[in-house]
C-alpha cells in the first residue's frame, strides 16, 4: 500500500472512530488551535521558558514539575514539549474538563500574564514553545504516588498487550505523535484520566485508545496503572 | 507546676520548624496553591508593572490593573476571616459547588489530604490582616 493510500485509510479510520464516539465528543484527536500549531514550529527559549514556568505554572505544578502527591496536578517534568502544547490547545478548545487550568491556558489571559514578565512582550505561540521546551528539560521524579503493588504481573501483561505500541516499552510515549510520557506519572492522576478517557469525558482522548481500553475492568485499571506509575522513562 | 511550665517551653522550643510553619498562613496560602489564582497577598491576579504604548505615550495598562481570566475570581485581602473559613469549608465539602467554584474543586483532593486542622483559619487570619486594604 502506498503512503498516500495508507494516509487516506488512516484518515477514514479516525473519522469512523470519531462518529462512534459519544455525542459530546466535540474535538478531533488533532488540534486546530492556530497558536499551538505555530508553537510546534518554533524553537523554545529555555531561559524565558523558566521565567514563564516559575511565575505561572510552578504555583501548582511545583518548581520541579513533579505535581502534588494527591494527583490533582500531574507531573509535567520530562513531558514531551509537543504533548504539553497539544494539551494546552485541547484545554483551550474545551476538550478537557479542567476549570482550574482555564485562566492559565486561555490565550488572552496567558498573554496578559506573560506580558508583565519581559521588557519586550512575546507572542502567544512563542510563550507555549518556550514553556514546553523548559518543561521537557525538567528531570522527572520517580517518587510520585504508586498503586498498592499487589497486581504488578497482571499490570505488566496488560501493558505489554495494550499500551506498548503507542506509549512505548517504558511509558516514554512518542513526541512526534503527541503520545505522552506516562512513566512515573502520579497513580491517582493516571486513574482519573484513564476513567475519563474510558467514559468519553476526556474529549481529546485518542479514539484508538478509547477502543483499546473498552474491556478493562476495575481490577485491570488498577493493575496496569500501578505498573505504569512505576516505570522509568 | 513550675516543672510543667519548663517542660512546656522546652518542648515548644524543640518542635521541628515544620510544625511551627503549620500555622503560618502566608506560607500555607502559597503551598496550598491559593496564590496561583488569587494572587499575591490575596489581591487578585494583577499587572505587576506599568506598560506605556511607545507610539501614543499613553498607558497600555498600569501596575495593579486586574488581568482577564481572573476578574471573576474574588479578591481575598482584607476579607473577614470567618467568611473566608466558611467559604473554604463550604466549597471543599461540596455544599458550594456551582459556577466558578469548579476551579477550586480541581484542587480539592490536594487540599484535603494536605491541610491540617487549623490551616484554613491560619490562611484566613493572614488574608484578613493584609494591609493596606486597597490596591498597593
Amino acid at each position: 500500500m502506498s503512503f498516500k493510500k495508507l494516509s487516506i485509510f488512516i484518515l477514514f479510520f479516525s473519522f469512523s472512530a470519531f462518529s462512534d464516539s459519544p455525542k459530546d465528543f466535540k474535538g478531533a484527536w488533532g488540534t486546530k488551535e492556530k497558536e499551538a500549531l505555530d508553537a510546534l514550529k518554533l524553537k523554545g527559549n529555555l531561559k524565558r521558558g523558566f521565567t514563564i514556568y516559575d511565575e505561572i505554572c510552578a504555583n501548582c505544578h511545583q518548581p520541579e514539575g513533579w505535581g502534588d502527591p494527591a494527583g490533582n496536578f500531574p507531573q509535567l517534568a520530562g513531558q514531551h514539549s509537543t504533548v504539553v502544547i497539544k494539551q494546552i490547545a485541547d484545554i483551550r478548545a474545551g476538550n478537557r474538563d479542567n476549570p482550574t487550568m482555564y485562566p492559565f491556558a486561555n490565550p488572552t489571559a496567558l498573554k496578559e500574564q506573560t506580558d508583565d514578565l519581559f521588557d519586550e512582550p512575546i507572542s502567544g505561540a512563542q510563550t507555549l514553545a518556550d514553556v514546553a521546551a523548559y518543561i521537557q528539560t525538567l528531570k522527572m521524579s520517580m517518587k510520585t504516588k504508586k498503586g498498592d503493588g499487589k497486581d504488578l504481573k497482571h499490570g505488566a501483561k496488560l501493558y505489554k498487550n495494550n499500551c506498548v505500541k503507542c506509549h512505548g516499552d517504558h511509558g516514554e510515549g512518542m513526541a512526534d505523535k503527541y503520545y505522552p510520557v506516562i512513566a512515573s506519572q502520579n497513580y491517582d492522576y493516571l486513574m482519573r484520566q484513564f476513567k475519563w478517557i474510558k467514559a468519553g469525558k476526556r474529549r481529546n482522548a485518542n479514539p484508538d485508545m478509547i477502543k483499546q481500553i473498552k474491556g478493562f475492568s476495575e481490577k485491570d485499571m488498577k493493575a496496569v496503572l500501578d505498573y505504569v506509575s512505576r516505570q522509568k522513562k | 507546676m513550675l516543672k510543667l511550665l519548663v517542660l512546656f517551653f522546652t518542648t515548644t522550643a524543640l518542635l521541628p520548624s515544620s510544625a511551627v510553619k503549620a500555622a503560618d498562613g502566608k506560607s500555607l496560602y502559597r503551598s496550598l496553591t491559593c496564590i496561583a489564582c488569587h494572587g499575591k497577598e490575596g489581591r487578585g491576579k494583577v499587572r505587576r508593572r506599568d506598560r506605556i504604548n511607545k507610539k501614543t505615550g499613553k498607558y497600555k495598562y498600569r501596575k495593579g490593573d486586574p488581568m482577564s481570566g481572573f476578574k471573576d475570581y474574588p479578591k481575598l485581602s482584607c476579607q473577614h476571616a470567618k467568611y473566608l473559613v466558611a467559604q473554604m469549608n463550604d466549597i471543599f465539602s461540596g455544599a458550594r459547588k456551582g459556577g466558578k467554584t469548579k476551579a477550586m474543586h480541581g484542587v480539592r483532593d490536594m487540599v484535603l489530604s494536605t491541610a491540617k486542622p487549623g490551616d484554613f483559619e491560619a490562611i484566613a487570619d493572614y488574608l484578613s490582616k493584609v494591609r493596606p486594604c486597597g490596591q498597593e
